[in-house]
C-alpha cells in the first residue's frame, strides 16, 4: 500500500521540476531545489495529509527555495543558446523553438508566466491552476487572458522580423 | 481547416478556449502550412513539457519516527506471547504430573488386586469362626 507521500506528493515531481526549471533556468539547480522540497515534505507528511491543499504548499515551498537560491547565488542565469543545445541534445531541432518560448516567458510578469506555463505545458484546468497557485479561478482567467494577449503581440513581432 | 484554425486561435487569444480546443489548435497547426510562428512556439512548448528530472529520489532512506503506540503494540505482543508460552508449559507440566500420578495409582490398584486375589483362599475358611475351628483343634486331643 502506498503512503500519502507516494500517492499524492511524489506524482507532482515532473510538474514541479518544470516550474522550478523555469524559475531558476538551470536543470541541475532545479533538481536540487526540488529534492530539498521533497525531503521537507517527507518529514511533514502527517501535516500535509491534514492540509486542505498540500499541492499549494508544495508549490509555495518550491518558490521559496528558488528565491533562496537567487539570494544566495545573487544572479539570474538566462539560458544561452549553447545551453539549450546541450540540454536538449536529444531533440536538436527544437533549440530555436525552446529559445522562442523562453524569451516570451521571460517577458511576462511572474504571475502571468506561472499561469501560462501551468496551462500550456501542464494542461491544467482553471481549477487546478487555482489550487496550485492558491488564487481564485477568476484571477486565473484574467491573468491567462493577459498572458495570451502578450503572446499575440510577441508572435506578431517575431513574424515581422 | 484554415477557417477552423483561425476561429480557434481568435478564441484562444481571448482566453475562451477549452483544453480540448487548445489541443485541437496544436493538432491543426501541425497539419497546416500557415501559422509558422505559432507552430514554432507550440513545438517549443511541447519540447519543454517533456523535461523531466533525472536525479530526484524518493526520500525513503530517512527513517521515520516510530509512534509510541507502535512500541506499545510490540511490547504487548511479546508480553502476551511470553505469557501464553509460560502457561502452555505449565499446563503441559501439570498434565505430565497428573499422568504420572494416575500411573502410580494404577500400579497400586493392580498390586492390590493381586493381593486381593491371593486372599480369596481365605474365602474357604470364612464359615469357621473360632480359633479351634480355624486351626482344627478338637477335643480329641484333650
Amino acid at each position: 500500500m502506498k503512503t500519502f507521500f507516494e500517492a499524492h506528493i511524489w506524482p507532482l515531481k515532473n510538474k514541479l521540476f518544470r516550474m522550478a526549471y523555469l524559475w531558476v533556468k538551470d536543470k541541475e539547480v532545479a533538481e536540487d531545489i526540488l529534492q530539498s522540497v521533497f525531503e521537507k515534505a517527507w518529514i511533514r507528511e502527517k501535516q500535509l495529509q491534514t492540509m486542505e491543499n498540500p499541492t499549494g504548499w508544495m508549490v509555495r515551498s518550491l518558490k521559496n527555495e528558488s528565491l533562496q537560491h537567487y539570494k544566495s547565488s545573487k544572479r539570474v542565469q538566462p539560458l544561452g543558446e549553447n545551453e539549450y543545445a546541450a540540454e536538449e541534445s536529444e531533440e536538436p531541432d527544437r533549440t530555436a523553438e525552446i529559445k522562442l518560448v523562453m524569451q516570451f516567458l521571460d517577458s511576462l510578469p511572474e504571475k502571468h508566466r506561472e499561469i501560462f506555463q501551468l496551462r500550456e505545458m501542464e494542461g491544467l484546468t482553471y481549477e487546478e491552476i487555482a489550487m496550485y497557485l492558491e488564487i481564485s479561478i477568476e484571477q486565473v482567467k484574467v491573468n491567462l487572458f493577459r498572458a495570451r494577449k502578450s503572446l499575440r503581440a510577441f508572435l506578431l513581432q517575431v513574424h515581422e522580423r | 481547416m484554415k477557417d477552423r484554425l483561425t476561429l480557434l486561435l481568435d478564441k484562444y487569444y481571448s482566453g475562451e478556449t477549452t483544453l480540448a480546443e487548445e489541443n485541437e489548435i496544436k493538432s491543426l497547426l501541425r497539419k497546416s502550412n500557415a501559422g509558422e510562428v505559432e507552430k514554432s512556439f507550440f513545438y517549443g512548448i511541447q519540447t519543454l513539457a517533456k523535461s523531466e528530472p533525472r536525479r530526484i529520489k524518493l526520500p525513503i532512506t530517512r527513517v521515520k519516527s516510530i509512534s509510541w503506540w507502535q512500541y506499545a503494540a510490540v511490547v504487548m505482543f511479546f508480553v502476551i506471547g511470553g505469557y501464553w508460552i509460560y502457561t502452555s508449559e505449565q499446563r503441559h507440566a501439570e498434565q505430565e504430573a497428573y499422568e504420572k500420578v494416575m500411573q502410580a495409582f494404577q500400579l497400586i490398584q493392580n498390586n492390590m488386586e493381586k493381593g486381593t486375589n491371593q486372599m480369596h483362599i481365605m474365602d474357604d475358611l470364612k464359615h469357621l469362626n473360632t480359633t479351634d475351628e480355624l486351626f482344627n483343634i478338637s477335643d480329641q486331643y484333650e
